[in-house]
């Protein structure tokens, strides 16, 4: 289970409540937000945030300190796992933003003006439309179907990727994959390891 | 309810209310198997 959060204060006062069954991730738009005080860094930190491996990110980390000490401080100041790809813990399934909630409170806008029953009132009304939608999409799926549509759509695509992608051995443990976009990555056999970095 | 239904992946934010008086929503929602926004009861 991956919680994310703005780390807000009375979310953090609530967090030894979760115990350690659950992973904690921080919001890394407001780390971003809060970085801008910082001038001539932004651009090295989503670098150190979608770092795969550590000593990527301790490379960045070092060129980082030496253009900006005081926001490489402020940095070093946070946990790690909380918003390093290379040291998150738990699944984050590619989301380092707590864009989801967020959206969420822009479709409130006009809801968060009424009066708080009024409020409820709305969500719940949200709720339940969205709940029904959820229930005829499940009716109208076919009995012997294994995988949601959206699922369906990314596998079909990922069997396009892999016919179309050209495959060729460097070596006994290397090999090469051109895609259709002529890029070209290079798969170690040995350390079971894609410069895609998503394998 | 909704939470069955989720990735194990929990978003959470709490923001203000712009009513008469000054108050707070908490607000955790979570991703489907489709991909959409699920807010959590």
């Amino acid at each position: 289970m991956t919680l994310i959060s703005n780390r807000d204060k009375g979310l953090l006062a609530a967090d030894y409540i979760l115990g350690d069954q659950v992973t904690r991730l921080t919001c890394c738009f407001h780390l971003h937000q809060n970085l801008k005080h910082f001038q001539n860094v932004e651009h090295l930190f989503w670098l150190l945030v979608n770092s795969k491996f550590p000593n990527a990110f301790l490379t960045k980390m070092a060129e980082l300190e030496a253009l900006h000490p005081p926001a490489a401080r402020y940095l070093q100041w946070l946990d790690r796992s909380l918003w390093v790809t290379a040291y998150a813990t738990g699944q984050t399934f590619d989301y380092k933003t707590s864009s989801v909630v967020e959206s969420i409170n822009q479709v409130l806008k006009f809801e968060r003006q009424l009066s708080i029953l009024n409020l409820l009132n709305e969500i719940w009304h949200i709720l339940m439309h969205t709940h029904f939608q959820r229930f005829t999409m499940a009716c109208k799926a076919e009995k012997d179907q294994v995988h949601t549509d959206f699922a369906l759509v990314k596998l079909l695509e990922s069997r396009e990727w892999v016919k179309r992608n050209r495959i060729g051995i460097a070596t006994q443990i290397i090999a090469e994959v051109t895609q259709v976009n002529d890029k070209a990555y290079t798969v170690g056999l040995a350390q079971k390891q894609c410069s895609c970095c998503h394998y | 309810m909704s939470f069955n239904q989720i990735h194990l992946f929990v978003a959470i934010d709490v923001t203000f209310l712009k009513g008469e008086f000054v108050q707070t929503l908490l607000l955790a929602v979570g991703i489907d198997a489709n991909g959409h926004k699920l807010i959590l009861d």
